[in-house]
């Protein structure tokens, strides 16, 4: 499943951290794969360790 | 986990790209144990000779790479390639001499070419020599579009009739192929411009002034006394010569400016055309945009003009008008007001903003070369690819020449940021490993001789 993420991002109001996202992605995609990974902009390095890094457990 | 990329393409950092993401993603996504590292490092795009030049082009950049990354080898059953580097006086002869390369070189059906500049700038000369050449050529992306002659012409010449002040704008349709006015016949069109203007001001300081104190008129004395004075209150709208004004309001074909200057019998003939022409356009203003643009272009004969161009098939030949109508109909259609001006006002911050309107290329093209900045060729290929401009210190190594600053004592000569070299470089290798095939670095003196 291919996913184009916007490069930049701002907290809106409204949102909220529902950490149990990263579980199920997980869950979801047993594979991950990063284009063009040197235009990964800070924002979404951040968004893409905490879906598919699993914390303290190590990667999925 | 997989993350792919190349360093040395990072291109986006203006829009917040991080240059470290690369370089932490092995210790932010672990489980302890040391995460793989594999160097992608055969290209499938290049011939052998190519991929030196690109190297070599690439090797400072590499040395300074956070990430270590591997000098590309060519894939196994990769030709030998062909690079023709030429050194030549100034930017022209320059063009001339890709012109005539590229000729040769696209004889063969079926082979798709681009020139790839560095600047926009660089257009203008590179089309003057393809169309020398008789080389059917396109210019791609929005940014670039504006500046090719016949789509320049369009939008000032539909748009521009309407604001009176943009004269300037009317250049290329009064000298090209519709008008062919001559130098002396321009030179008499603008006597007539100013001439003009010197009557409607003096005849408006009578009719359109304002009497700005009637309490103190001496009606009855007969005698024009100080109070009696008109003042014009916009004077200023009088003050520039309309060539716009004159063309709808021609001279005589007996009238002579004051050093003789006239305009041709024959020219006066032709200007009637282009005057009517424009006037029906005015007329036309409340259309949607796109119909608006069709027909200013048969209005003005453009249709025709790309058309009658030798070395052209007929799809070729619409390529930058039919890009032009898209870009009206786009703008037609996400617009919140698609007005003429607006559309107007938004061309012209394409011009000025290049990269933020600029359009990837749909595909490379057999049927015309073409023309567009390397920052727009990120991804794309031909079977031959030309690069003008290649100056020591210009491209790819730095921004711009370093200007000399005088310290008090003498003039010197700063080094180079490295921080722009860098840039510069990164721009640079994305190209030379796209190339399969053929390449040709022309390196041009000129203005930035070496």
């Amino acid at each position: 499943m291919p996913l184009t993420l916007p490069t930049r991002w701002r907290w809106q109001p409204g949102w909220r951290w529902v950490p149990d996202i990263g579980a199920g992605e997980r869950a979801r995609f047993r594979v991950v794969l990063l284009d063009e990974f040197q235009d990964t902009s800070e924002a979404q390095l951040v968004l893409l360790r905490s879906l598919f890094a699993a914390g303290d457990s190590g990667v999925p | 986990m997989t993350a792919v990329g190349d360093p040395n393409q990072s291109i986006y950092g203006w829009r917040g790209a991080s240059a470290t993401t690369l370089t932490r993603f092995p210790a932010e996504f672990t489980d302890g144990s040391p995460t793989p590292v594999r160097q992608l490092a055969t290209t499938w795009r290049n011939d052998a000779s190519i991929l030196k030049v690109a190297n070599h082009l690439a090797a400072p950049l590499r040395a300074s790479a956070r990430v270590d990354v591997a000098p590309l080898a060519v894939r196994p059953d990769a030709g030998v390639g062909d690079v023709v580097v030429a050194r030549v006086g100034t930017h022209v002869e320059e063009a001339a001499y890709l012109a005539d390369w590229l000729a040769g070189a696209t004889s063969r059906a079926g082979t798709t070419a681009a020139v790839l500049c560095r600047k926009r700038s660089q257009f203008g000369p590179v089309m003057e020599a393809l169309d020398a050449a008789g080389v059917p050529y396109e210019v791609v992306g929005l940014g670039g579009l504006l500046l090719t002659p016949r789509s320049s012409t369009w939008s000032p010449r539909c748009a521009r009739s309407l604001t009176r002040s943009r004269g300037d704008a009317l250049m290329r349709p009064l000298t090209g192929p519709m008008c062919r006015l001559g130098a002396a016949d321009l030179d008499g069109l603008h006597e007539w411009a100013r001439f003009r203007q010197k009557v409607v001001k003096a005849e408006s300081q009578g009719r359109l002034a304002i009497d700005l104190d009637p309490g103190h008129r001496d009606e009855d004395d007969g005698v024009e006394g100080p109070g009696d004075a008109l003042v014009d209150l916009a004077p200023e709208v009088l003050d520039e010569p309309s060539i716009i004004e004159a063309l709808d309001d021609l001279p005589p074909e007996v009238w002579r400016g004051t050093e003789g200057q006239y305009v041709g019998a024959g020219a006066l003939v032709r200007l009637k055309g282009l005057s009517t022409a424009l006037r029906r356009l005015r007329r036309l203003g409340a259309l949607p945009l796109p119909d608006l643009v069709g027909e200013a272009e048969r209005a003005l004969g453009l249709d025709v003009e790309v058309l009658s161009r030798p070395g052209y098939t007929p799809d070729t030949s619409r390529a930058h008008l039919d890009a032009f109508a898209d870009v009206a109909a786009d703008f037609a259609s996400s617009a919140d007001r698609p007005t003429l001006i607006g559309f107007l006002a938004w061309l012209d911050a394409a011009v000025a903003q290049e990269r933020g309107l600029e359009r990837a290329t749909s595909s490379p093209s057999a049927e015309a070369v073409q023309i567009l900045t390397i920052h727009a060729a990120k991804g794309l290929e031909w079977d031959v690819v030309a690069v003008p401009g290649l100056v020591e210190g210009t491209f790819p190594a730095r921004e711009g020449s370093p200007t000399p600053k005088h310290n008090g004592a003498r003039w010197v000569v700063p080094d180079p940021t490295p921080g722009r070299l860098a840039r510069r470089a990164r721009g640079g290798s994305v190209r030379f490993a796209r190339r399969p095939g053929r390449v040709a670095d022309a390196a041009g003196g000129g203005r930035f001789r070496q």
